[in-house]
């Protein structure tokens, strides 16, 4: 046996893949030459050294999306806050006047919104619900279909009281109420279903909140979100891309 | 109505592309996914936020290792193993903190470095890290299929169009591995840790 074929089985036997003849064999041999054990050692290590790279180059990787330091989640401790929320206070007074000159929309943004703001549309089950109240959502959902959001919003709204984890309603109501220029109450909304573990209505909501602080004029705001939904977002990552290349 | 379990398996696939945009890709959409479970786990048991960024990707880390190894069956939705991983790993935690209270600083200092100690076993990651970042990238690449993704010859071969038949890759293969083997050996004490540390 030659040393590039004694690798292969030494390999084979360290990943458990070695016959069972084999394996008594070069048992055998590992127990009979001390070179055989330092090279089966030494194949060991590294193997673990394979793994520990591996394993640390996801996870420089992962430390770039660092969760407790991105600007959402010191965000939301800051405000939670008594003291900051003075702070908040005593700095809004004194930046009325240059909060009024930001909230004067520039034509181009708006122009923007009104070109990628689409209202998705999801099959929605009313099934088990009673009748005339499945009529009314499905009713609803008509009315948000033709972009007549303000009818849609309080049959929303009501529903969601009675069924406040009916996700897929929630997130039509936030559409809907950023169709009717609610953009406060549907920007809470996107923002609680974006951070909800093991909901799949995160990554729609994460869009409709990038389109929210561009209806806002918030434009570093609505970049940062779009270039995050660029990197992870599934389903409107071509979407991001082409809206970020608009706002650059 | 989308289909939660397609996602999954989608991420599953990902996962175990042996591609690394696609591995990233798939880590960094659970790592946005999970963290609230890593959130409240923290606040059950009480455990500091500051811990948050490390539980989340050390747990993410160890079910993307089980996926590669097969050793997560899907059997359970993906956000239900990485509870259980990530309830253990803060468990651990726990339990480090409260050994950490109790050890006599004297007795600490008489000991010397732990490897087993987390700060350590970073430290070590890193210095492995760069050290392997050195090798030539066609062992890198060879060395990962082989050792971590444990494909076979022939399924090396099909990623590796450069190696144009089996002996051929046996071949590298070998020189690849004492080429690492100097470099790893050239530092004693470094080599030892890393003994220690399996």
């Amino acid at each position: 046996m030659n040393e590039f074929e004694l690798n292969e089985k030494i390999e084979l036997y360290l990943k458990d893949k070695l016959p069972e003849e084999e394996k008594e064999k070069l048992l055998r041999l590992i127990n009979e030459n001390p070179d055989i054990k330092s090279d089966v050692e030494d194949i060991r290590v590294i193997k673990k050294l394979i793994e520990t790279y591996k394993l640390e180059e996801l996870r420089e990787e992962l430390q770039k999306k660092s969760v407790i330091n991105s600007i959402s989640y010191r965000y939301n401790n800051f405000v939670k806050s008594t003291y900051s929320k003075a702070a908040i206070i005593f700095i809004a007074v004194l930046s009325l006047p240059l909060i009024y000159l930001f909230l004067i929309k520039s034509d181009a943004n708006e122009t923007l919104f009104n070109e990628y703001f689409q209202p998705v549309t999801i099959e929605v089950k009313t099934r088990g619900l009673p009748p005339e109240r499945g009529e009314e959502i499905q009713s609803a959902i008509e009315n948000y279909k033709n972009n007549l959001f303000g009818n849609a919003v309080p049959v929303f709204k009501e529903y969601i009281s009675e069924y406040p984890e009916d996700y897929e309603i929630k997130l039509y109501l936030g559409i809907a109420l950023l169709g009717n220029n609610e953009v406060e109450e549907a920007k809470q909304i996107f923002t609680e279903l974006k951070e909800f573990d093991d909901n799949y209505y995160s990554e729609y909501s994460e869009w409709y909140l990038a389109l929210t602080y561009l209806d806002e004029d918030n434009i570093d705001k609505a970049k940062e979100i779009l270039m995050n939904i660029q990197d992870n977002n599934e389903y409107f990552g071509g979407s991001a891309a082409k809206l970020l290349k608009e706002l650059n | 109505m989308r289909n939660i379990d397609y996602h999954d398996s989608k991420i599953i696939e990902d996962l175990k592309s042996c591609d690394k945009s696609r591995e990233v890709k798939a880590l960094t959409y659970l790592q946005k996914r999970f963290y609230g479970i890593v959130n409240d786990l923290l606040n059950k048991h009480s455990l500091n936020k500051s811990y948050l960024d490390d539980i989340l990707i050390e747990s993410l880390l160890a079910v993307y290792k089980n996926i590669v190894n097969d050793k997560f069956r899907g059997d359970s939705k993906l956000s239900t193993y990485f509870y259980r991983i990530a309830e253990n790993k803060i468990i651990d935690q726990l339990r480090k903190e409260s050994k950490k209270n109790n050890i006599d600083v004297e007795e600490q200092e008489k000991n010397g470095p732990n490897v087993f100690n987390i700060y350590e076993k970073k430290e070590l990651s890193k210095r492995v890290y760069s050290l392997l970042n050195k090798i030539r990238p066609l062992c890198k690449d060879i060395l990962i299929f082989s050792f971590f993704y444990n494909l076979s010859n022939n399924e090396i071969l099909g990623k590796m169009p450069g190696i144009s038949n089996a002996d051929s890759l046996k071949t590298q293969k070998y020189k690849c591995i004492q080429e690492l083997k100097r470099m790893i050996k050239s530092n004693e004490t470094f080599y030892q840790e890393i003994l220690e540390s399996l």
